[in-house]
């Protein structure tokens, strides 16, 4: 059976089950999918090439606007990042603080991918209603940061903000309804048999593939691989707070979405920990950094989405001589053909909102070009 | 599924979750990093606003009265509203405030000099 | 240390220094010839232990040198080992690991399309959106790139 007896779909790059653009052409044969091949670069900007040209202080901000959900552990990265290479100390309070808003962010960013997988299965009540709890996390973080979605409140030294002891009994009584609303949403995930029968054995990913794909994050976590940044190496007050790793064996969509709703609980409950715990001290650094001696390191945290990597190299100045951004999505995504094997066309939403994609995060630095038909040498290539 | 059902239910008798915005006036919360706008009385023109600012929205204008010598003029269309400025003054010199509607049919209307005209809040025009 | 003791059993001659600079981090540095046979000893040794993390690329005109930096993250031993291979700034070219690592292959076509170097035997090497049509020719990254 040659290639041009199957039928090739677009899905994208404008498409109602798609937040952002990104371009998938599907060949299938009657309702399976045979092969699959994402096309990206409609949302390319440039950034790290633009931030050799800006100096330290000002790339946070470029760092914070990769992406808009995940603007704080991006920013965070860069601040530890430059301060591996300049040797620069972060006062205790500082890295408290670091937590609590990496944590909050990682809530609402939870029930954002819970309640676009619901919407995609066609549960659009879910959506609905996941939304409307999830503006309570949003004013949690506009009362910390002074913004709902862009915080811009990590930078190199400290943060730029303080909590009032006050703020710190409102974001904990804002906590307990959270958690109240999320038990009812985990009841529903787990039992609901209609949502079960659409999640259940679909995209399964073996614990063999994760390493060979470069698998990472939640999608990592649910095939039973025990991996997470903020247990093997951790940075900000992680090393101080109690908390487990969530892991699943299935593989399939179902384990994927368990493991997020899991990680909501946890960061609910690390929220608590660090409102109780925060030590006295200064809150930022006593002077802005304008120069950085020469070097070079890596810095790694857990984002929402799997592993997020910055590397820096300074050659003295008081600009960086090279920013490299290695975002999970782009592991994700890009390797994501091998989870569509023998799906129905009808289960891709599925399988696409259980991987939990980022296109912004993805394309600050990515091109994969599309020729005009597929060739069977490429690495997705499923034709049995 | 009978819980679905039930909060269905209970949900008919709750208050709506959405704002009538904008027929109805929404505040943002006194956190919220909006419209900054410079004290003149207090600013000595040594141009680290302008100089740290990330998206180079502040132009340094000279002062024709003389004291400070030069003085910031904001351009709202490029400013993202980081605060840097706010926090690298040595004399606490930007006031905040929570304005957030500051939209305006003409881009030259959007650069605000505090000697000569202010941007107004645009919900004051009825825009 | 155990891992810096594993990695350098496992890669013995191969490399020319393993060191390790920081917590958790070992650099090593090595010749674009023993590119495969490096991989290969690692895939034999370690099987399924470890993953591809990310390729970086950084331009060094002074020294008329690319280095392409390999980073792989173990998850046993809990260590990120980078590989760092100099190629002369004029021809870079280096094989391809695409055939042993199935994910190389994305990593490998950002680092040509923007820096420029090619990987012999990736089956997906194509120049394409960045650049436009009239400035073909030039890569992105490049320190003289600045100028354009």
């Amino acid at each position: 059976m040659s290639n041009s007896e199957y039928l090739e779909i677009p899905i994208g790059p404008q498409h109602p089950a798609l937040h952002e653009p990104l371009l998938f052409r599907v060949k299938v044969e009657g309702e399976r999918i045979v092969q699959i091949t994402p096309s990206t670069g409609y949302n390319h900007r440039g950034i790290e090439k633009l931030c050799e040209n800006n100096t330290f202080l000002k790339d946070v901000f470029l760092a914070g606007r990769v992406c808009g959900i995940c603007n704080v552990v991006h920013t965070t990265c860069y601040s530890e990042g430059v301060e591996k290479v300049g040797n620069i100390e972060v006062p205790s309070r500082a890295k408290y603080l670091r937590t609590l808003l990496n944590e909050l962010e990682r809530i609402h960013s939870h029930m954002l991918a819970l309640a676009v997988l619901g919407e995609l299965i066609g549960f659009h009540t879910l959506f609905m209603l996941m939304m409307r709890d999830r503006e309570l996390v949003l004013a949690l973080k506009e009362m910390v940061a002074g913004n709902r979605v862009q915080a811009d409140y990590v930078m190199p030294g400290g943060v730029r903000r303080d909590l009032t002891p006050e703020k710190l009994d409102r974001v904990k009584k804002s906590l307990d309804r959270i958690e109240e609303r999320m038990k009812y949403y985990a009841k529903i995930f787990e039992k609901d048999s209609i949502v079960n029968s659409r999640l259940r054995r679909v995209g399964v990913l073996e614990k063999a593939e994760v390493s060979t794909y470069g698998f990472v994050g939640p999608i990592a976590r649910g095939s039973g691989v025990k991996t997470d940044v903020r247990y093997e190496d951790p940075y900000a007050a992680y090393g101080e707070i109690p908390f487990s790793v969530i892991t699943r064996d299935e593989g399939d969509s179902w384990a994927r979405t368990m493991v997020r709703v899991g990680e909501t609980f946890e960061a609910i409950n690390m929220v608590r920990y660090v409102a109780d715990h925060l030590p006295e001290g200064p809150f930022g650094p006593k002077t802005m950094i304008r120069k950085v001696q020469a070097g070079e390191a890596i810095s790694r945290v857990e984002a929402q989405r799997g592993q997020l990597i910055y590397y820096i190299v300074s050659k003295g100045g008081d600009k960086p001589y090279r920013l490299k951004i290695r975002t999970p999505s782009f592991n994700n995504i890009l390797s994501s053909g091998v989870l569509f094997k023998d799906a129905n066309i009808a289960d891709l939403p599925a399988i696409l909102a259980s991987l939990d994609p980022c296109i912004s995060c993805m394309e600050r630095m990515l091109i994969i070009e599309k020729d005009g038909h597929v060739e069977s040498k490429s690495v997705y290539d499923l034709v049995r | 599924m009978l819980e679905l059902i039930t909060e269905t239910l209970r949900n008919l008798f709750k208050k709506s979750a959405t704002y009538k915005f904008p027929l109805e006036d929404r505040p943002a919360s006194p956190d919220y990093r909006g419209k900054q706008v410079v004290d003149i009385q207090k600013c000595i023109g040594c141009r680290l606003c302008a100089f740290d600012c990330p998206a180079y929205a502040i132009e340094m204008v000279p002062n024709p009265s003389g004291k400070p010598k030069e003085y910031p003029v904001v351009d709202f269309g490029k400013c993202v509203f980081c605060y840097q400025c706010v926090r690298v003054c040595p004399v606490n010199a930007y006031v905040t405030s929570g304005t957030y509607r500051l939209a305006a049919f003409d881009k030259e209307k959007l650069i605000n000099d505090v000697l000569k005209t202010s941007v107004s809040d645009s919900s004051e025009e009825g825009g | 240390m155990p891992a810096l003791e594993k990695v350098r059993e496992s890669l013995g001659s191969l490399v020319s220094s393993v060191q390790e600079v920081s917590p958790r981090r070992l650099v090593a540095e090595a010749e674009s010839k023993d590119l495969k046979p490096i991989f290969r000893r690692l895939l034999e040794d370690f099987k399924q232990d470890f993953y591809l993390d990310f390729l970086a690329v950084v331009d060094y005109p002074d020294e008329k040198q690319v280095e392409a930096g390999y980073n792989l993250w173990f998850y046993s031993l809990k260590t990120i080992l980078t590989v760092k291979f100099r190629l002369p700034r004029d021809n870079p070219a280096i094989d391809t690991i695409s055939d042993l690592i199935p994910s190389a292959v994305f990593h490998e076509q950002e680092a040509y399309d923007l820096m420029g170097v090619v990987f012999s035997g990736n089956p997906n090497l194509k120049r394409g959106f960045f650049v436009a049509e009239e400035a073909q020719g030039s890569f992105p990254l490049r320190k003289e790139a600045n100028q354009a």
